[in-house]
């Protein structure tokens, strides 16, 4: 409990950027930092039943969805997943706003076990909804318990199923919406992002969101620019491990596919699904042809690293000790940055 | 999942999760959707340059995301099966001819059609008969009663050979898959870029050449049946059946002595009557109906898509019937006027052997046009191994019909009074406007062509600007100057020049020269070539056809 009370404290005092690692810290302060028993982060999926978090979560997470989507009452119980998400994040799934009086009981009942250690809250709308009052009200209450809860977690509002509305009136709808979620949300902040399924949209709004919760990402750009120049690069990814979300990258040229992040990522889920039945895990991988080379490998503890040549003469162990020694590099900065303010922490 | 750091759980782990469906193969979904299959349109296909073809980021992105997503769940459930608004629907599929019939056409998803062969063999002669049968009778005119008849049946035949090679040229090509190909695609594949070029060059002067004379025969239409009204209205009898024979006004010779046209009949003199004259004055053939016509036309060829005008295709095939109605009819009423002078011209019939036959061979190589879509027709066939019969039985027909028609035009004409030479590109121009018989022609004839003009206008302008701008409508502006210049191209024509039979072999020579003499046989010759199987008889016989082509394109300018 000690540690949970210091934890606490922690939280009051660095309010300020988190990106400075703070000084005088010792390195690796792994004292307060209890292995896996410890209190983990929450990232809370929550929204009306039936505005397409089962999906989401089993798009952007490679899981088979879950047989019965087509539920007929609310989710009653969390959906704990046990995917190690950005380090010590675990995703709690909530249905927000059933009809049942039971169930509405059980959320303000449950409601501060639910809202406490929050890093992040994602809010997903249905833009088809019918019932926009009652949505809001919902969002609203959630805001107020995760200002009482955890004031410091970050919120994103999904306006999803952004493809059944028509082209031309998309971005309209959206900026309305926008607008009335910020209104809402003072004094909170909200960031906002339309989706769906369907087109490269919904990557977008994850890679963003993951971007967000990262402190220190431009100083990982920074030394992923170096890493890149050194070895000869066309182009290095940083993708998040259990998503294969881009977390960043640097690219020395114009490249033509602006699509490239999200069929990536999509190829090598499907390869994992594939693996996984076999009872293996994906590692790495390799593809040559007498263009390119591309290395897809194991970077730190949290993240896999994308490597793509151009230059087919340098030998791939080449490219590979480069890798394993940058491998080292990486881990230390992460440890570096100091337990709290770094989520990438092991 | 593929939880890395808990390898030593992980066995557990999948004993725990139950892997559904996908593992599972009996399973099978009763929603259709789940089977459909996720094919790239060829609107995304950005670079046909190459020699892979580059599809768009944008469909291959939605290609990877389908594929993925149907990884994650079961057959049986649809919540990640991708809906209609999102899946590219099938491609709209257009054949035509020409001087013939356009409609959509329905596409099989198997793969395969169910078309019966009499079903085929209807589509083939439904799609190449049109309003090239006008010119026909004038065309053996030129050429002479029997050379004409023997050049329609050896020109017939000629294009069938090359209709058949053209059918045939997809099977030399082994490497790729040509299932979805068309007649351009192996131009394409054979000659690279400039067989594509050329290819949509060749279709362009083939659409644009039908479109002009489309202009001309719906201001002439137009024209008649304005005229037929006024008259019928004012109770005027017309009198410019002058030269018609003795009593009955069945035939006129609008222009005697030479075979050209007199645009707006001001040789007709009229009793001093101010409304016939006011009449005449906003009603000219040549002066004002082709501009009235704008207004009707020009906002129907900027439409975005023309299935709607697909729905008229009936139309064109009872157009057609009803002028073999007609024909047997005039020609019962007139009877046969023939007499064989072989070289002389007497002062009422032509010689049988004349040297303007090259006239006839331009106006036939547009008449028996359908090689740019042969394929595509053949495709819906039941039984495809029946595919060469049904073509030469569809070509017979054809064949026949043009000679039932020519001959019994020409041999009824009535010549004693009148003289052969007086046949016009357009036979119904000798039935006088009074004529309640050719009205209804030309009725029937005005609203065919005013369905068919759209869409012809779509299918060029979906080559052009699709080639040249990678999109089919990329903004209303471009594609009004389109419509502006193909539009101006047939008001000046119908003002200027409106012999149809001129037009319709020059732009058939010319489009012939490529899609029917010279790529059929030169791509047989080197496949053979590739293969080794190429003799000299072949060698010789396809470099004829060749020369042939390109004699009949350089004829036009001479005779």
């Amino acid at each position: 409990m000690e540690e949970y009370d210091s934890e606490k404290k922690m939280e009051k005092e660095n309010l300020g950027p988190r990106m400075d690692p703070p000084l005088g810290e010792p390195e690796g302060s792994l004292g307060w930092v209890l292995p896996n028993t410890a209190m983990k982060k929450k990232v809370l999926l929550m929204g009306k039943s039936g505005s397409g978090k089962t999906s989401m979560r089993s798009i952007i997470f490679a899981n088979y969805i879950a047989r019965d989507t087509r539920r007929l009452g609310a989710t009653i119980d969390v959906e704990h997943s046990h995917v190690r998400f950005l380090g010590n994040l675990v995703l709690n799934l909530w249905d927000c706003g059933g009809q049942d009086i039971f169930m509405e009981n059980y959320f303000t009942n449950q409601r501060d076990n639910i809202f406490q250690n929050v890093e992040v809250l994602i809010y997903v709308f249905d833009v088809e909804s019918r019932e926009l009052e009652k949505d809001m009200h919902y969002y609203q209450s959630c805001l107020e318990a995760i200002l009482q809860n955890s004031p410091d977690a970050k919120i994103f509002c999904l306006v999803h199923k952004m493809d059944l509305v028509q082209e031309d009136q998309r971005d309209l709808i959206f900026k309305e919406r926008e607008e009335d979620l910020r209104r809402l949300s003072r004094p909170l902040e909200c960031s906002c992002f339309r989706t769906s399924i369907w087109d490269e949209t919904l990557y977008k709004a994850w890679s963003s969101i993951v971007y967000h919760l990262i402190p220190n990402v431009q100083q990982l750009e920074m030394n992923l620019r170096n890493f890149a120049e050194i070895i000869e690069a066309d182009e290095v990814l940083l993708f998040e491990r259990s998503t294969f979300l881009v977390i960043s990258h640097y690219q020395c040229k114009e490249q033509r596919d602006a699509h490239r992040f999200e069929k990536i990522s999509n190829i090598i889920k499907q390869f994992k699904l594939s693996c996984s039945k076999l009872a293996a895990s994906f590692q790495s991988m390799e593809v040559r042809n007498s263009n390119f080379a591309a290395f897809i490998d194991i970077f730190t503890s949290n993240t896999y690293v994308m490597v793509v040549m151009s230059d087919p003469s340098i030998p791939s162990a080449a490219t590979m000790i480069n890798i394993r020694n940058a491998r080292k590099h990486f881990e230390k900065l992460e440890r570096v940055d100091g337990p709290k303010q770094c989520l990438l922490m092991r | 999942m593929a939880n890395v750091d808990d390898k030593h759980h992980l066995i557990s782990e999948v004993d725990h999760e139950v892997h559904p469906g996908p593992m599972n193969i009996q399973f099978d979904s009763s929603d259709l959707r789940s089977k459909r299959p996720f094919y790239i349109e060829p609107t995304n296909i950005v670079n046909v340059n190459d020699v892979i073809q580059r599809v768009s980021d944008h469909a291959s992105a939605l290609n990877k995301r389908i594929h993925y997503y149907s990884r994650l769940s079961t057959p049986a459930d649809t919540a990640l099966i991708a809906p209609d608004h999102v899946v590219p629907a099938p491609e709209e599929c257009y054949v035509y001819s020409p001087l013939g019939s356009a409609y959509k056409l329905k596409s099989y998803t198997e793969g395969y059609g169910k078309n019966t062969s009499l079903v085929t063999i209807f589509m083939i002669w439904n799609t190449m008969m049109g309003t090239s049968i006008l010119s026909i009778p004038w065309g053996i005119k030129q050429a002479g009663f029997t050379t004409g008849m023997c050049i329609i049946m050896l020109m017939g035949l000629l294009t069938l050979y090359c209709c058949y090679r053209v059918v045939k040229s997809r099977d030399t090509i082994h490497s790729l898959n040509t299932t979805t190909w068309e007649y351009p695609d192996v131009c394409r594949y054979y000659f690279g870029s400039f067989g594509q070029w050329s290819s949509l060059l060749c279709s362009l002067v083939s659409l644009v050449g039908a479109m002009i004379v489309y202009w001309v025969l719906m201001s002439n239409f137009l024209f008649n049946t304005g005229k037929f009204i006024f008259n019928f209205v004012h109770h005027i009898n017309d009198t410019d059946t002058i030269l018609g024979a003795n009593n009955s006004n069945l035939v006129i010779c609008p222009s005697p002595g030479s075979g050209g046209h007199s645009d707006n009949d001001s040789m007709i003199f009229y009793a001093n009557d101010t409304a016939v004259q006011q009449f005449e004055k906003w009603w000219n053939r040549s002066k004002t109906v082709p501009f009235y016509l704008i207004g009707l036309l020009l906002p129907l060829l900027n439409f975005k898509s023309p299935s709607f005008f697909s729905k008229f295709n009936i139309l064109g095939t009872v157009s057609v019937l009803y002028l073999i109605f007609l024909v047997t009819l005039k020609s019962i009423q007139l009877g046969f006027h023939l007499e064989f002078h072989w070289f002389v011209p007497t002062e009422f019939f032509v010689p049988e052997i004349r040297f303007h036959f090259p006239q006839l061979t331009g106006v036939l190589t547009l008449a028996f046009f359908i090689h740019n879509c042969i394929i595509t027709l053949l495709k819906n066939n039941k039984n495809q191994e029946n595919n060469v019969r049904d073509l030469c039985i569809a070509y017979m027909l054809v064949t026949l019909t043009y000679l039932y028609i020519g001959v019994l035009v020409f041999a009824s004409f009535p010549s004693p009074p009148l003289s052969k030479d007086c046949i016009e590109q357009n036979f119904l121009d000798n039935f006088p406007s009074g004529d309640i018989l050719s009205f209804i022609a030309r009725i029937f004839l005005l609203f065919q062509m005013m369905t068919v003009y759209p869409l012809l206008g779509y299918l060029a302008r979906v080559q052009l600007l699709g080639h040249v701008f990678g999109d089919v409508y990329p903004s209303i502006f471009h594609v009004l100057i389109f419509n502006i210049i193909i539009v101006g191209a047939g008001v000046i024509m119908a003002c200027f020049y409106p012999n149809i039979g001129g037009i319709i072999r020059y732009s058939g020579a010319a489009c012939g020269l490529a899609f029917v003499f010279i790529y059929p046989s030169l791509i047989y010759m080197i496949s053979l070539h590739r293969e080794e199987r190429l003799t000299w008889p072949k060698l010789i016989f396809h470099i004829f056809i060749i020369i042939l082509g390109l004699a009949n394109l350089i004829a036009q300018f001479f005779v």
